[in-house]
């Protein structure tokens, strides 16, 4: 794991990339493939945060969980799969639809049973569809898609749940105690920071008691969602604190009114030359 | 009139002044002759009549000095509002015909002096009366439109400002209740304090005028000057002009006269901008009441905009400007116009420009010593001066000082002078102080007799200025002496004090209250709901409160912030929720106040800048900037549940405050000054809005008329000066008498006195009362209490620091002098209802004897005293100051059990000597006592859940595997291992105790032993039975069930009986821990799920990848327990990915899937490392079969069988039916008994152990795959000889077992497939059957041939 942060990225940079996001037209692991060989200079995992914000918002556009548009989407397929040999039909069909692969396959299996928690069993796991063809282009969807499905789903979380523990380890090793998530549930916070300092620490001079982890970019959009939902409740209720977006954050952030007032952005855990711990002198 | 005669007496002779004296003093006077006045005379009405006299006497030389200059008074801003005032004409004067004066506070007076038996005497008890309110109102409409608009609208506020007689000083209003010392029942007093205008301008009193005047000024075309005018019959009509900018004038103090604008230009007088009371502000209401912005003058339009903004700093230095550039044209004009010795006026302010116009050239006297006359009566009078001082007999000693600084700084017009002289020579009598040089003579020698009080309350540029002032140095020379040598102490002691108190300052707080979870978690809230509404609720205040600081500058729109309380309130309705809103309310309230520091240098500057830094004395309770938000929030929060628990928050916080004990041994003053300072700011705070709280309901103006008119005047309080009208006055009065405040205001006032904490306690009070209303003040309880404040205003108080005395009298004259302020209760005898408490055995320790207050803690807490640090030069020794503090605090009760005491005598006789002796104890002690009690058994707590718990819980897990494996009766299991957990929590709950008992006791001697080293050895003993029965009770509450050892017991049972004796007392103790040394070798799972989904892609698409055990291996390294990283679900999808790597893999690469199997494996045996292997030797007994074989009679039961149809698990032995339903109705059945032994206990322990994660490998053969390895481009037969390999390869490494491919085998068979398809699999079947050879009865592989061969030409069969 590198401990050298990234910089805040540069508007320009990530307003050529989005450009560039724009020009796609399918939302498979291909394309994504693409645009990650065109800059390659951005870390795999930023760019990869950032494309996976960028499809979930354009998802958010295109795709409609409405039983009437799946059962549509199943005709379509019907009527492709009436063809043999017809390949990876879900793919494309995902791409002409404008949706992520996984997505449409999804919305397929709604036709399979109305019962939803039987459709997320099966998109959870492909082997138990009965219907031979369409387990396997549902699996060839899933597979393809890097966004959403299954895999996605616990890759996102599995992402989460490692920055967390690096961060823990990185505040265990400097011996800075802390109460996690799981311990301020417990004991009845109403909101919880992913850690919160039982003892207040300086980092640059700035004064902290909580830090939230972020494993992902933090763009304005995301960012001034988490403010709302999440900072600015740690700030009523903690005080000034750190949030670090492990894959950087656009450098704009640094201007906005909150940072470096009730919050710091990081993108690592800070050098410790960079720390001031409270020493209790006698 | 008695007073008047006494006077007379004194002045002619008849009366011997000593006697006099004596009298005032409340000293015996046996040697007065029978017929003495005195001993028919009252004396407090002497007082008022005193006062009047003066104030009468003075007026024309205080109008004067308000007409030509400046100078005034040294409060600046609060100038204004004491012009603003109205006064009635004195019924002496001959020149008032009625007054018209009429404020609602006149009327309120005029009642109450009707009511009072004094009235029939006085004539102008009558006129007074004649003055209503309606009356007022019609002059007013005569007069101007405008004016009668802001009577309306302001004429409270001029109410409030003006209280103070000095303000007389401006002609332009005369006040109304006026003096402090004029009683309301004396209807008369108003009358004179009036008179003395009245003279000077005669009829041009008809105050009328207050604010108009006031307002005038500032206006190029006031016709409120006009209407003045009008009404005065007053030739004087030059008079009014000059009052115009008197009134708006605020120098210091010190501030030099007009003539000293040449010399003296390096101080600049101060704006007055008050931020907090933007009403008070000339400029800024001025459009706002009059709606006419073409009144304000050029220089008002320049002005106003950068009023508002009072934050920024810019603000500041363009007033500066604007100041600079008025100054420049006025000294230029006085260059032009070569007017007078007076120069118009140093102020900046901008009405002075107007006025030149109608300004003319006065001649004025100045005093001179030498020709002062009769100066044998004037000291009479100065002596008598000085006993009623001395004697508290005047309300407001502040007051009287301004009055008299007036009069110094003050000269007086040819004309009058002449006028005056010629009456004295008709009455010297009467006229005795009318003249200049006797005036000044009697201030400057007052000033003397007070010269204690002076140099405290007089900042250190205001001892240098008076001092230095010609007039004080050749009337009273000593007195010059004296303030410059205060002067030069004080500046010395700055410079100590400065050095000192450098980097003491405490840091602000974040601006936010921290969450507690001891006050703030679920639990503290009655639902869920109610707690999640609250969290809410917490984050829409705060970011009410971001908005209105935020949008303050930009203009703020208080409907929006109303509709945003309106829905904050409306987001959790529960009791619950309003108090913690409350408390949070509360919390951010004191959080408001700025921490205890020294003002910079430029603060200072700033603030001189922006508000006057003369005196505030009449200052009228006000919030300040900070303060708004919370007003603003209360006012527009219009939800009475709510704000009765702000009153209830708002209560418990003070008197939590009010008795926190002060200081403790090792503290030294500073020390405990500082604390003081701290807790009386919150004190007055909290009380501030308590007050506001409690008259809200009663004063409040609709919030929707306000938001209406737009007239927020919210830095203010003028509701609660207003007085209502008579009739309505009596019926609220009549129907509140008997409620009481929230808090137990008399209680704890007397105890306060009683136990010498007045000094914490006073202060809060007062400012408590001058926030309620006007009908409240009147109500029985508060006259209970004010009559108590009285008492206390009159007591001697010996014991005292005399900064201390100043202190409380301050506050105490402040309030006294306030608008709505009842001053008539002051002069009424009360008997009762006075403290009684012997102050004779008081001890050094109280805190009132302390030296706490020194000058920046008396200007902090008293910002209507000058607002400059005052030196404090005391030389009084008074007591001690090294004693402990007092403390008041109620008992502690430990234990005390009333079950107990009536079981046992002996017990509770034990009890009460327990409390007897924590009783006994020092306050201190008994806190620490709390203290270590709580901590101990905290602690203990936190030692029994980390040991005793878990230990316990081993061990019973434990007893449970015993009882699992000796268990023959699997009915009564439960039963058994329920009781077992039963016994083992008893145990548990005993054991902990006992153990803690030693430990508690052990902890609580070494902490007391530590913390009161001198306590008495029974105080252990106390504290460690207080833990013990807190452990007790937390034992009750939180191992009452032996969840606490087992959750669900039945779950456990079936987890041991399904692990066998695989069982082990405690399943992955070993916790992964981010600390390992291998942490930085971990892999990471996402990566690596990312990467080997990545990889099957490229296979799908025939792409090359690269090695892959590469991933494979990070696979092992992710799925093992050790990496930290990890968790179940990824461990699923890492498992659910390499077996789907491993078809797609062999589809694509048939062959290559061997040199990769091993890699698998240890994938898969990573993460299902509990396969259970099949033991046919533990098979059961035969007989077992046989009561299970009518099953088979079930023939024709059509369902599929699986193993997991089966109910019963507990079978060992299974029947197979295998109906295999054709459409052709070709029934074939084939029974096989399969020995099944394994699989049913296996099944939960795979849930159990694995998640169940062995059951991925059941769906090897799912209909997904089959479709998936067909599609291939490799050569079909290799395809499935591959896929036989792997087959096998899962059956050997028990990860499938026989049944399962059995059963998947059935499951494709139930399908629609291509011939080819199932001959390929038949084929693959025979391959495995053929090298499968492991089974014991080898009916499994008899079943896959028979299902190869039959399925192979199944479709024949068909098309046959």
């Amino acid at each position: 794991m590198t401990t050298t942060g990234l910089k805040p990225m540069p508007l320009k940079t990530y307003n050529a990339i989005v450009k560039d996001f724009n020009r796609i037209t399918s939302f498979n692991r291909k394309s994504e493939n693409e645009l990650r060989k065109k800059y390659k200079e951005v870390p795999p995992s930023t760019m990869g945060s950032i494309i996976s914000l960028l499809v979930q918002r354009s998802m958010k556009q295109s795709y409609r969980k409405s039983p009437v548009i799946s059962s549509k989407y199943y005709e379509l397929y019907e009527e492709l799969m009436k063809d043999k040999n017809q390949g990876d039909v879900i793919n494309r069909l995902a791409e002409s639809q404008g949706i992520s692969p996984a997505l449409f396959a999804r919305s397929l299996l709604q036709n399979v049973s109305s019962d939803s928690a039987v459709v997320k069993k099966y998109f959870k796991d492909t082997t138990l569809i009965e219907n031979k063809d369409l387990a396997y282009q549902v699996f060839l969807g899933i597979m393809n898609d890097n966004q959403y499905g299954p895999y996605a789903d616990i890759i996102k979380q599995s992402i989460g749940l490692e920055y967390e523990l690096r961060l823990e380890r990185e505040l265990r090793m400097m011996n800075i105690s802390f109460s996690d998530e799981n311990l301020l549930r417990l004991r009845g916070y109403d909101k919880t920071p992913d850690f919160k300092l039982d003892v207040p620490i300086a980092v640059d001079n700035f004064i902290i008691n909580w830090i939230e982890s972020k494993a992902l970019f933090g763009d304005e959009e995301n960012h001034l969602g988490y403010m709302k939902e999440q900072l600015m409740c740690y700030w009523n209720r903690f005080g000034p604190g750190m949030v670090i977006y492990w894959f950087g954050y656009l450098e704009a952030l640094d201007s906005t009114p909150e940072v470096n007032n009730m919050f710091i952005l990081r993108t690592n855990f800070p050098d410790k030359s960079s720390i001031t711990q409270y020493k209790i002198d006698l | 009139m008695m007073s008047e005669t006494i006077l007379e007496s004194v002045f002619s002779g008849k009366l011997e002044c000593d006697l006099l004296y004596r009298w005032l003093r409340n000293d015996p006077i046996e040697a007065a002759p029978e017929d003495c006045v005195l001993l028919c005379s009252n004396r407090d009405e002497f007082v008022v009549y005193f006062l009047s006299f003066l104030r009468n006497q003075t007026d024309s030389i205080l109008q004067t000095n308000s007409n030509a200059l400046p100078i005034l008074q040294h409060q600046g801003t609060p100038d204004k509002s004491l012009s603003q005032r109205k006064h009635h004409r004195s019924i002496s004067d001959p020149t008032c015909d009625n007054d018209k004066s009429n404020d609602s506070l006149t009327v309120k007076s005029d009642r109450k002096a009707q009511e009072s038996p004094n009235r029939d005497k006085k004539k102008q008890g009558r006129r007074v009366k004649t003055k209503l309110f309606p009356d007022e109102r019609n002059k007013e409409q005569n007069q101007s439109l405008s004016s009668d608009e802001s009577r309306l609208s302001v004429g409270v506020e001029r109410l409030m400002l003006s209280s103070t007689p000095l303000k007389n000083g401006f002609k332009e209003y005369p006040p109304p209740m006026s003096s402090p010392v004029t009683p309301h029942s004396r209807s008369f007093n108003f009358e004179r304090c009036d008179t003395p205008r009245l003279v000077r301008h005669s009829r041009s009193q008809d105050k009328s005028v207050c604010l108009a005047d006031y307002l005038v000024n500032v206006q190029p075309k006031s016709s409120k000057k006009r209407r003045s005018k009008n009404t005065s019959n007053d030739d004087s009509e030059t008079k009014v002009d000059l009052d115009l900018s008197n009134s708006e004038i605020f120098p210091e103090i010190g501030a030099r006269k007009s003539s000293s604008l040449k010399s003296e230009r390096r101080r600049i007088k101060p704006t007055n901008i008050d931020k907090s009371k933007k009403s008070y502000s000339l400029n800024s209401f001025t459009p706002e009441v009059f709606q006419q912005p073409s009144l304000g003058l050029e220089e008002n339009l320049a002005f106003k905009p950068k009023v508002q903004q009072k934050e920024s700093t810019n603000t500041f230095e363009a007033e500066r400007n604007i100041l600079k550039l008025e100054r420049h044209k006025l000294m230029e004009k006085f260059n032009v116009l070569g007017t007078s010795t007076s120069p118009k006026v140093t102020t900046p302010q901008i009405k002075i420009t107007q006025k030149d116009s109608i300004d003319r050239i006065h001649n004025y006297i100045d005093a001179d010593s030498n020709k002062v006359f009769f100066k044998d009566k004037i000291d009479m009078l100065v002596e008598i001066y000085d006993i009623l001082l001395k004697n508290n007999l005047i309300l407001s000693v502040n007051t009287e000082i301004y009055f008299l600084i007036t009069i110094v700084l003050s000269k007086q017009l040819e004309e009058d002078y002449l006028l005056c002289e010629s009456q004295m020579q008709v009455n010297m009598c009467g006229n005795i102080l009318k003249l200049i040089h006797n005036s000044t003579y009697f201030a400057v020698k007052s000033l003397w007799n007070i010269r204690g009080i002076l140099e405290i309350i007089l900042d250190k540029n205001s001892l240098k200025i008076l001092g230095e002032n010609k007039k004080v140095r050749s009337f009273y020379p000593d007195l010059a002496k004296f303030l410059l040598n205060s002067y030069g102490l004080k500046c010395e002691s700055e410079l100590v004090s400065d050095r000192s108190k450098n980097g003491s300052g405490s840091r602000c707080s974040n601006g936010m209250v921290c969450f507690n979870f001891e006050t703030d978690n679920a639990e503290n809230f009655p639902s869920i709901l109610s707690f999640q509404n609250f969290k809410k609720q917490r984050d829409m205040f705060y970011e009410i409160l971001r908005w209105y600081q935020e949008s303050q500058s930009s203009g703020l729109s208080r409907s929006i912030l109303r509709a945003r309380i309106k829905s904050l309130l409306c987001s959790g309705t529960s009791a619950a929720n309003y108090a913690h809103l409350a408390a949070l309310f509360t919390q951010m309230l004191l959080d408001s106040l700025p921490p205890n520091e020294q003002e910079s240098k430029l603060s200072k500057l700033q603030r001189r800048l922006t508000c006057p830094s003369a005196s505030e004395s009449n200052r009228l309770p006000s919030f300040s900037d900070k303060e708004m938000f919370y007003k603003e929030f209360v006012m527009f929060s219009e939800n009475e549940s709510f704000r009765v628990h702000l009153r209830d928050a708002l209560a418990s916080e003070i008197i939590a405050l009010d008795s926190t004990p002060l200081g403790n041994e090792s503290s030294n003053g500073a020390d405990i000054s500082k604390e003081f300072l701290q807790i009386s700011k919150k004190l007055g705070l909290l009380s501030k809005f308590l007050g506001y709280l409690t008259s809200l309901p009663y004063a409040q103006i609709p919030v929707d008329i306000l938001l209406k008119t737009g007239a927020l005047t919210l830095g203010n309080q003028k509701e609660i000066f207003t007085a209502p009208k008579e009739k309505v006055l009596e019926n609220n009065i009549a129907l509140r008498n008997y409620s009481q405040p929230a808090i137990n205001l008399l209680g704890i006032l007397t105890t306060a006195y009683g136990n010498g904490r007045l000094t914490i306690t006073l202060p809060w009070i007062v400012h408590y009362i001058s926030m309620l209303d006007y009908t409240t003040l009147r109500l029985k309880y508060y006259q209970n209490l004010l009559k108590i404040l009285f008492h206390i205003y009159t007591l001697k108080f010996e014991h005292l620091k005399k900064n201390t005395l100043i202190f409380l009298k301050s506050a105490l004259g402040w309030l006294f002098d306030l608008p709505h302020f009842p001053r008539e209760t002051f002069y009424e005898k009360s008997d009762s209802a006075v403290i009684n408490v012997n102050m004779d055995n008081i001890d050094n320790k109280i805190i009132d004897s302390y030296d706490l207050i020194d000058e920046s803690i008396l200007f902090e807490l008293c910002p209507y005293l000058k607002d400059i640090n005052v030196l404090v030069s005391t030389t009084r020794v008074i007591h001690d100051k090294d004693a402990g503090s007092f403390r008041h605090i109620t008992p502690v009760c430990l234990s005390s059990n009333t079950e107990d005491r009536i079981r046992n005598k002996e017990k509770e006789l034990q009890i009460r000597l327990e409390e007897e002796l924590i009783k006994s104890q020092p306050s201190s002690t008994r806190r620490v006592l709390e203290l270590v009690t709580e901590r101990v058994s905290s602690g203990a707590v936190k030692e029994l859940t980390a040991h005793a718990l878990p230990d316990a819980a081993r061990k019973a897990r434990k007893n449970a595997i015993d009882i699992v494996h000796n268990c023959k009766d699997k009915t009564s299991l439960l039963q058994s291992l329920q009781a077992m957990y039963a016994e083992s929590l008893s145990r548990l709950r005993a054991e902990a105790l006992e153990s803690c008992r030693s430990n508690v006791r052990q902890r609580v001697s070494t902490a007391l032993a530590a913390l009161l080293p001198n306590a008495p050895p029974p105080l252990q003993v106390v504290a460690a039975r207080a833990c013990y029965n807190r452990l007790a009770k937390w034992t009750n509450d939180h191992w009452s069930t032996t969840d606490v050892l087992c959750k669900n017991i039945e779950d456990e049972m079936n987890s041991l009986i399904a692990l066998g004796d695989c069982a082990s007392v405690s399943p992955n103790t070993e916790h992964a821990s981010v600390l390992s040394a291998e942490f930085d070798s971990l892999h990471s799972p996402a990566h690596t799920i990312i990467t080997l989904k990545e990889q099957i892609c490229l296979l799908l698409d025939y792409e090359e990848i690269p090695d892959p055990s590469a991933v494979l291996e990070c696979c092992v390294n992710c799925c093992q327990p050790s990496n930290v990283l990890s968790r179940p679900p990824a461990q699923r999808a890492l498992l659910q990915l390499s077996i789907d790597f491993c078809l797609v893999y062999l589809s694509r690469h048939t062959s290559k899937i061997n040199e990769i199997l091993p890699k698998l494996h240890t994938i898969w045996d990573t993460c299902c490392p509990d396969r259970k292997r099949l033991t046919p030797d533990d098979l059961d007994p035969p007989d077992r079969r046989l009561e299970l074989s009518p099953t088979f009679a079930n023939f024709d039961d059509e369902r599929a069988p699986t193993p997991q149809s089966d109910e019963e698990a507990n079978v060992e032995v299974k029947e197979l039916k295998i109906v295999i339903v054709k459409e052709v109705k070709d029934v074939e059945v084939k029974e096989i008994k399969v020995s099944s032994v394994m699989e049913t206990p296996s099944k939960p322990a795979q849930e159990s152990e694995s998640n169940g994660l062995l059951e991925f490998f059941d769906r090897m053969l799912c209909p997904r795959n089959i479709v998936l390895l067909s599609d291939t481009k490799c050569k079909a037969s290799e395809v499935w000889e591959a896929l036989a390999d792997v087959l096998v390869f899962l059956l050997k490494n028990d990860y499938l077992s026989e049944d399962s491919l059995t059963e998947q085998c059935l499951a494709v068979y139930r399908q629609d497939w291509p011939q080819n398809i199932l001959e390929n699999l038949s084929t693959c079947m025979k391959s495995v059957s053929s090298r499968w050879s492991r089974s014991s009865t080898g009916k499994f592989t008899l079943f896959l041939d028979f299902l190869a061969d039959y399925c192979n030409d199944m479709d024949y069969d068909l098309v046959e």
